[in-house]
């Protein structure tokens, strides 16, 4: 029987064979090792076009990607809500999205057709340019359980806002 | 930017971009308004892959070359997954039942791709908007549509493969688990719907797109099995005479290095360019639909004035359409009379061998081609995706168009060019969508 989706959506994207854009994959692979009750937890891989299909969630997106920004160093934590002027572009968007189709555009096409939830949430590292065979580095590696902390922070706030509101 | 030289030559470059499937790149060369050269330069990380096959345990290839694209992973399973069960000699064992799971699975692809393409890259193209999302706020209800078109695709995927993103549950010799009736019978109602659907969407497309006049004499090429239409099997045809049974179909073509690119270009030996893809597919068997896409296709061809065969691939958009019904009618069929198979899979026993075998991708005959060792390794890969199969089609669709337009500005000049190439659906779609137009005009 399939089951109703959860109310907090979990997704990655990247690119496992193309240096730190492995992040997201690799984090929401060991985030399944995390018991996390409301939450579905997909990684899209290099089809971010997928997210739609993934889409109305009832209470929040939370997107693990790595995050390219021209002059910033590599290894920099990024805990943002999507929506954030400052928040930077994702690694993927542009030179490693299939066919042109980057989360943002999905984002952005999804918030047009009135699917986004209440919040949507980024969570990222700052890498450099990578593409496909680079090894990767010892930012990612040093900076990884970082980032899963945050996304195991960042859901539990997210949680408790939503409990917090609906005891309102 | 324009420049011009003593010469009258005009060179239009429309600057190299990356993508996740490789790098394109289009320069024209003109000289008095005609068109001295033309190249689209792409580069197949596919050939890669290739590479690194080598020494893998045969068991594993589709689960690695299933990673060379992410929006056609099924394409690339059933390539490989046929031609290695021929090197290892259990082709003619497989059940039909196992044959019929594996259409199935591309029904949920092609679904899938079709729909992406169609809807959020290519009909921007004819609507005269920038993107899917600027179109979607004008069109909200016909994304909403096809969004949910989509996601059935991904659903039939899921079922079989585990996932809908890069599904594993194929394997050499079938499926590694069959599909949970319960799981399938529940889905049977959402295909109905979106069958509807689809053929609603279609005949919008047909009657309310405005499709540009472009018509060539291609070499159309496609599988044609004796019943049905092409998907998993079948000879290899062409509307100019080229009948090879698979075995022979690297025989049959030739690929080609060219100068200007490293990818290689495949031509029929002995003419040249040829097409593979949905346009090519419906006009060599569109008598083999099922019914409900049978009786859509003549409704689509009075609407859009132009009996089939169409020589003119701005008409692959309804061909898609008509493509997609095809697929969910073949699910409804699969899924209606689905019962758990006796197996999944047939049992192998690795040996030295060599097999070659063409599936129909999304855009078009994906050919796979291995050699193994004795111990199931693999000695020799070789892959032909469908882009490479097009991209002297695509050259010379270019050199015509560029022609007929040479009068268009820098910028009206490179979103005709990129509407045309996006015809073909290639997996350079994503940087033609950003490339950069600069022409120079050069002057005596």
């Amino acid at each position: 029987m399939k089951q109703a989706p959860n109310p907090i959506l979990l997704i990655s994207c990247g690119n496992t064979m193309a240096g730190d854009d492995a992040l997201g994959p690799l984090t929401t692979k060991r985030l399944r090792d995390h018991t996390l009750p409301q939450v579905d937890i997909i990684d899209l891989d290099m089809n971010p076009a997928g997210l739609l299909n993934l889409l109305p969630r009832q209470q929040a997106l939370c997107i693990i990607d790595a995050a390219y920004v021209q002059g910033a160093c590599a290894g920099q934590i990024i805990d943002i809500d999507w929506f954030d002027i400052n928040r930077p572009d994702l690694a993927h968007d542009d030179v490693l999205s299939s066919h042109g189709l980057g989360i943002s555009n999905q984002i952005d096409l999804a918030s047009t057709l009135d699917l986004l939830p209440p919040i949507v949430w980024l969570v990222a590292m700052t890498i450099d340019p990578s593409q496909v065979g680079d090894k990767q580095t010892k930012f990612l590696k040093n900076q990884l359980d970082i980032v899963i902390d945050t996304t195991l922070q960042r859901l539990d706030i997210i949680k408790q806002t939503e409990k917090e509101e609906s005891h309102a | 930017m324009n420049k011009s030289n003593k010469n009258n030559e005009r060179l239009i470059n429309v600057g190299a971009l990356a993508r996740v499937e490789g790098e394109g790149a289009l320069h024209i060369k003109m000289k008095d308004n005609k068109v001295e050269r033309v190249r689209l330069e792409i580069y197949e990380p596919p050939r890669f892959y290739e590479a690194f096959l080598q020494g893998r345990d045969f068991m594993e290839v589709p689960d690695i070359t299933a990673r060379i694209c992410g929006i056609c992973p099924v394409a690339y399973q059933m390539g490989c997954c046929h031609a290695l069960e021929k090197a290892m000699g259990v082709f003619d064992d497989l059940d039909p039942e196992i044959r019929q799971l594996r259409d199935l699975l591309y029904c949920g692809e092609w679904i899938e791709s079709h729909i992406l393409h169609m809807f959020m890259l290519h009909l921007p193209d004819f609507l005269g908007y920038e993107s899917s999302i600027t179109m979607a706020a004008d069109h909200g209800p016909t994304v909403k549509k096809a969004l949910r078109l989509k996601k059935l695709g991904n659903e039939i995927v899921a079922i079989l493969g585990g996932r809908s993103v890069h599904p594993v549950g194929a394997c050499v010799g079938g499926f590694w688990k069959a599909p949970d009736p319960v799981e399938v019978a529940e889905l049977i109602p959402e295909v109905k719907a979106c069958l509807d659907e689809m053929c609603e969407l279609t005949m919008f497309l047909a009657e309310n797109v405005d499709f540009p006049d472009f018509e060539r004499d291609y070499e159309f090429v496609s599988l044609k099995p004796e019943t049905g239409y092409p998907m998993n099997l079948g000879p290899i045809v062409s509307n100019k005479g080229l009948h090879v049974e698979q075995e022979e179909f690297n025989q049959a073509i030739e690929e080609i290095h060219i100068e200007h690119s490293t990818a290689l270009h495949s031509i029929i030996k002995g003419k040249g360019a040829y097409m593979v893809g949905p346009l090519a597919r419906l006009n060599l068997c569109h008598d083999q639909l099922l019914p409900r896409a049978a009786e859509i296709s003549p409704k689509v061809c009075k609407a859009v004035k132009k009996q089939l065969p169409w020589k003119n691939n701005f008409f692959s958009l309804v061909a898609r359409g008509i493509e997609t019904i095809h697929a969910l009618e073949l699910t409804l069929n699969v899924f209606e009379n689905y019962k758990v198979p006796k197996r999944s899979r047939v049992p192998i026993t690795p040996r030295a061998g060599k097999g070659g075998h063409g599936t129909e991708a999304p855009r078009g005959i994906c050919w796979h081609e291995y050699e193994t060792n004795a111990d199931g390794s693999i000695k020799h890969a070789q892959i032909i995706p469908p882009t490479s199969q097009n991209q002297m089609t695509i050259e010379e669709d270019l050199r015509e168009l560029v022609a007929q337009l040479a009068d268009l500005d820098d910028e009206k000049l490179c979103l005709r060019s990129e509407h045309l190439i996006r015809n073909y659906d290639p997996c350079i779609s994503c940087s033609v969508h950003f490339l950069n137009l600069k022409r120079e005009w050069i002057h005596s």
